[in-house]
């Protein structure tokens, strides 16, 4: 690959409203040449919208999509070097799989013996070598979205676009095609920009990962920032398995935060904009917290660690790891420990403790109580 | 055995029926097949000259020729223009996309009585003269609309996302139609094309009203009926009914192919 790959994507200011209700608002985002890009979020955001008019399926109302530089926000799909694969099968009924893997070299009268090469190639690379000759009827979810994938590479477009290709497959298959993208992406050193809600899906595939909310821009980071770091409630409730509790923001100090937690006072790393008296959310990951049994004497927390007596709720042994649900003092907290060693007891007393910098308090009070991501699959 | 008589009932029922249904339909069969001129029994032996009466017949041979020129002409202008109405309405229109489709399938509601005597006054007040050609506009606007229903419902069920994979692999909105769209409802089409060809084929009120001095089979027939007893209406119509049974045979194979 030459040393300009092509295949850089820029977004200015994008909006689009469909039927008076904005779908994307402002949308403004650089996607490097041979960058793993995700779109996160849920239903209604925009994410799709904006896929389609990368692809050229919609058109913007305002601002302009540049791909290597050159304006293609007004052309039409088909004169687009991009290639789209998208939620639903889409393989041509009427054609068997090569003749759908090839239809865009043939449209490009490409000829034929190269044609032939590369649509081979293609079907090598999404692994289903040798499966030419057949009819896209015998194929199973996971076989027709491969052949989709691979007559979408066979054109080398320079950005290949993803509209939830693994949405409507079990679980199991979803999985192993996520890692065979990967591997895909690795080979090709294509830019890939993928939209999905699996958060799972996004953050274990992407460079960088976009969450948008309202046809905006949440947050943009690389999968560890916005795990680690969450710009706000939304992306913090979204991303990952977190705990987000309501607490009460007390008082500053010295950089850190006082809240309230179980009738507890806790310090936490304050993000912008949270005031002492204001409604806020303390934001802690399940695996940060770490528990102890009680053994009578209870610690106070000082400004390295934090510390609250809870009682085991619930046990859940998932192999590696184990889940647990510890009660304190009325909140729910959601802790995930390493399956090593000796469990603890449902209805135990236990020590709840973690580092006061793995703790973050965001403003705002969470609207509904967080999603759980807990056992890191979604149904 | 109350409940072995019913079924006896039943089973003589159901026979009475089918013999009212076919009885008359086998006689013509059979007497298009007989020695003698008699419609009726008893059955003389068998020949084939009322068939050969009809191939050598100019009259027969005229009007066979003015139906199949009447019925391919209406199947092109119909399966041409209603492909694209079905698309124009099933793509292209949310709003009233219902109305429109009735609206579409009105004609088929009307009266042939009606619409042929509409059509004639249409004629006389615009000072066309009648012809092949102002049979086959009533033609093509009576059936119409059943090629449209066979088309719509088939474009309906048709997913755009095909269209736009097409698109994003490069192809233009005609080489679209031409090789995913097309191909794919084919089947529906010729379907729908085939039931026009046999409405076209045999329709008589309509015609009666638009065709002029000319004939076509059915009423060639009609008037042969009217003047004497001619037995090679017999012959005439059992090919007809032969024709149809193929069209029926036809049409099924590409309905079955329509749902599978």
């Amino acid at each position: 690959m030459n040393e300009r790959a092509p295949g850089s994507l820029r977004i200015e200011h994008v909006s689009k409203v469909f039927q008076g209700a904005p779908a994307v608002n402002d949308f403004d985002l650089e996607i490097g040449a041979g960058e793993f890009v995700s779109l996160l979020g849920p239903s209604g955001c925009g994410k799709t919208t904006l896929l389609r008019m990368i692809g050229g399926f919609e058109f913007p109302d305002q601002g302009r999509i540049l791909l290597d530089e050159q304006d293609i926000t007004e052309l039409v799909p088909n004169k687009r070097p991009v290639n789209m694969v998208f939620q639903r099968v889409t393989l041509f009924p009427h054609l068997n799989v090569a003749e759908n893997v090839g239809f865009g070299l043939r449209i490009a009268h490409v000829d034929k013996a190269e044609t032939q090469r590369r649509v081979t190639d293609a079907l090598e690379l999404v692994r289903l070598p040798g499966f030419e000759q057949r009819q896209v009827q015998t194929l199973s979810g996971g076989q027709a979205q491969r052949v989709a994938l691979a007559r979408a590479i066979v054109n080398r477009p320079r950005v290949l676009l993803f509209d939830e290709p693994l949405s409507a497959l079990d679980l199991q298959i979803r999985r192993e095609l996520q890692v065979e993208l990967k591997d895909i992406h690795r080979e090709l050193r294509g830019t890939f920009v993928y939209v999905t809600h699996d958060q799972e899906e996004a953050m274990s595939m992407s460079d960088r990962v976009v969450v948008m909310r309202l046809g905006e821009i949440e947050q943009v980071g690389s999968p560890v920032e916005l795990y680690r770091e969450p710009a706000s409630l939304f992306v913090a409730s979204f991303v990952g398995s977190s705990n987000v509790i309501p607490v009460k923001a007390m008082r500053m100090d010295d950089g850190a935060i006082a809240v309230e937690l179980g009738g507890t006072v806790v310090r936490a790393n304050a993000s912008e904009g949270v005031q002492p008296g204001s409604e806020a959310a303390l934001v802690l990951r399940a695996e940060s917290i770490s528990l102890e049994p009680a053994n009578g004497q209870f610690r106070t927390g000082g400004q390295e660690r934090a510390f609250l007596r809870g009682r085991v709720a619930d046990v859940r042994f998932v192999g590696a790891m184990v889940h647990y649900r510890i009660d304190v003092d009325g909140t729910r907290l959601h802790v995930i420990e390493s399956s090593e060693g000796s469990l603890l007891q449902e209805g135990s007393d236990v020590d709840v403790s973690w580092r006061t910098e793995e703790a973050l308090v965001l403003p705002g009070a969470p609207a509904v109580p967080a999603p759980s991501h807990d056992d890191g699959s979604d149904v | 055995m109350s409940a072995r008589r019913q079924s006896w009932g039943l089973a003589f029922y159901t026979a009475f029926v089918f013999a009212f249904l076919f009885v008359p339909v086998l006689m013509v069969v059979l007497f298009s097949f007989n020695k003698t001129a008699s419609f009726t029994f008893p059955f003389h032996g068998w020949s084939f000259q009322w068939y050969r009466s009809v191939f050598s017949s100019p009259d027969y041979r005229g009007a066979i020729w003015a139906s199949l020129k009447v019925a391919l002409v209406t199947v092109l202008i119909v399966a041409s223009i209603g492909t694209l109405a079905a698309i124009a309405v099933t793509r292209y229109t949310s709003r009233g996309r219902e109305v429109l489709r009735s609206v579409f399938l009105v004609p088929a509601a009307l009266p042939g009585l009606f619409l042929g005597i509409a059509l004639l006054s249409l004629f006389i007040r615009t000072k066309t003269d009648l012809s092949l050609g102002t049979a086959t506009v009533g033609h093509v606007i009576y059936t119409l609309p059943y090629f449209f229903l066979v088309a719509s419902s088939r474009l309906l069920r048709f997913d755009p996302l095909l269209e736009e994979s097409a698109r994003d692999l490069g192809a233009s909105w005609w080489t679209t139609f031409r090789k995913v769209t097309l191909p794919i409802i084919a089947p529906a089409l010729i379907a729908g094309a085939l039931v026009v060809f046999s409405l076209s084929w045999d329709e008589v009120l309509i015609t009666f009203f638009t065709i002029g001095s000319q004939n076509t089979l059915p009423l060639l027939i009609y008037s042969k009926v009217k003047q004497a007893s001619d037995p090679s209406i017999n012959a005439i119509s059992t090919l007809l009914l032969t024709g149809s049974l193929v069209f029926i045979v036809g049409v099924r194979k590409f309905v079955v192919d329509i749902q599978s």
